[in-house]
């Protein structure tokens, strides 16, 4: 059955407070989630109050501050600051999203609860174990798959082939949008989440690509494909405006489409 | 002869069904939409009939083949939709085949006695055979 509860040692319990300085002007509350497997009993909350005079307008910008000025021991994963890589990606303010494209001003609460991604094993502080969503993406083969031997030059598309991978191209893996899913959490080892379903469709969808009868029959299955429920958390949630359910949905509209050919298991 | 494995690099193999069910899921929606309307305004179209009226609604071949029609589909509908559910929410497999089994189960009892009485008051008899019931 699901589990209403955390089980034991999930439990965040109240850590230390970092006060601002007194005289600090425009300070913001970050309450910050921590937790080091190899020596916690429990995970804890971290306040760290912050003014926002002291650093730039990002999340992440905030959490740099913090690791280098106040508490050096916080962990957490950042690469390119600009929204490409989808190192920062974690739970902020009740939303997944990236740190460095979350705006401090944009956040409502007076009290920026910051987490790691929800329902994935965490390696420290914010810093979760994406194994499985890799694998994920790993069996999808996000690779091109043509029957044509390889051209002198590149493959041409034209121009509304090409506009069809718009809004799949552009996903960063993140994995925002898995861990925000419901049917994710409950059933990850064996549903592929949004991003590893968007991802697929984005082959399935790709005029050079002769393996789409071969994805859909990879894809046809009561839990790999059919646990989207179209919650649409993960719409919601794309740092990249993405939307995974839409593409869930036309992979859907294929598999029953009179073109399939499927083969024989 | 070894069953194929179930899972390759931490990812399940598929299992190559499941479309046929999300089919089924949104045709018999679909079917039920004016099946349910035609239910409903029946219903309201009876009250105040009192109870040889409702007998007399049954009789019409069209009204008892409609109702069946709608009961089967209906049960059918709701079998996949707890079935949905289950897979979402309970892991383990034995408990998941068991209950789904039981579910089953009670969706054919329930279509069975549905029709039984369906035909039995179409054929202008009394719901329940002389001598069960009232």
């Amino acid at each position: 059955m699901v589990q209403l509860t955390l089980p034991k040692g999930s439990k965040p319990t109240t850590g230390k407070v970092h006060k601002a300085p007194p005289g600090a002007k425009n300070v913001k509350t970050y309450k910050v989630y921590r937790y080091d497997p190899e020596v916690d009993a429990d995970p804890r909350w971290d306040v760290y109050e912050v003014s926002a005079d002291d650093h730039g307008p990002m999340l992440l910008d905030a959490l740099i501050h913090i690791k280098n000025e106040i508490d050096p021991t916080l962990t957490f994963r950042r690469s390119c600051r600009e929204g490409i890589c989808g190192s920062c990606s974690m739970n902020i303010d009740g939303r997944n999203t990236l740190a460095c494209t979350k705006g401090w001003e944009e956040c409502s609460s007076s009290t920026i609860a910051i987490a790691p991604l929800p329902h994935q094993p965490v390696v420290k502080d914010l810093v979760t174990d994406l194994t499985l969503f890799y694998a994920q993406y790993d069996s999808i083969q996000p690779y091109l798959q043509s029957d044509e031997p390889d051209p002198e030059k590149e493959r041409l598309q034209t121009p509304e082939e090409r506009a069809k991978l718009d809004g799949l191209y552009e996903c960063i893996l993140c994995a925002c949008c898995s861990t925000s899913c419901p049917s994710y959490w409950w059933n990850q080892t064996d549903y592929l989440g949004p991003a590893a379903l968007l991802q697929s469709y984005r082959w399935i969808a790709d005029s050079r690509d002769d393996a789409t009868d071969k994805r859909l029959d990879d894809l046809e299955d009561p839990f790999k494909l059919y646990r989207c429920h179209t919650i649409m958390n993960c719409a919601q949630v794309c740092p990249k405006g993405l939307n995974p359910a839409k593409a869930i949905a036309e992979t859907k509209k294929l598999m029953v489409s009179p073109s399939r050919k499927k083969q024989p298991a | 002869m070894s069953k194929p494995a179930r899972y390759v690099k931490h990812v399940k193999v598929s299992e190559r069904e499941g479309a046929g069910e999300w089919k089924a899921e949104r045709l018999s929606s679909l079917v039920l939409i004016p099946l349910a309307l035609w239910g409903l305004w029946s219903a309201w179209a009876l009250s105040g009939a009192g109870y040889d009226g409702a007998l007399g609604w049954f009789r019409s071949p069209i009204n008892a083949t409609l109702l069946a029609i709608t009961l089967l589909i209906s049960v059918w509908h709701m079998n996949m939709g707890l079935k949905v559910i289950v897979d979402d929410y309970i892991h383990k497999p034995s408990s998941r085949t068991a209950l789904l089994g039981l579910i089953g189960a009670l969706c054919l009892l329930l279509a069975a006695a549905g029709v039984f009485f369906i035909v039995r008051l179409a054929l202008g008899s009394a719901p329940l055979p002389a001598g069960l019931g009232a």
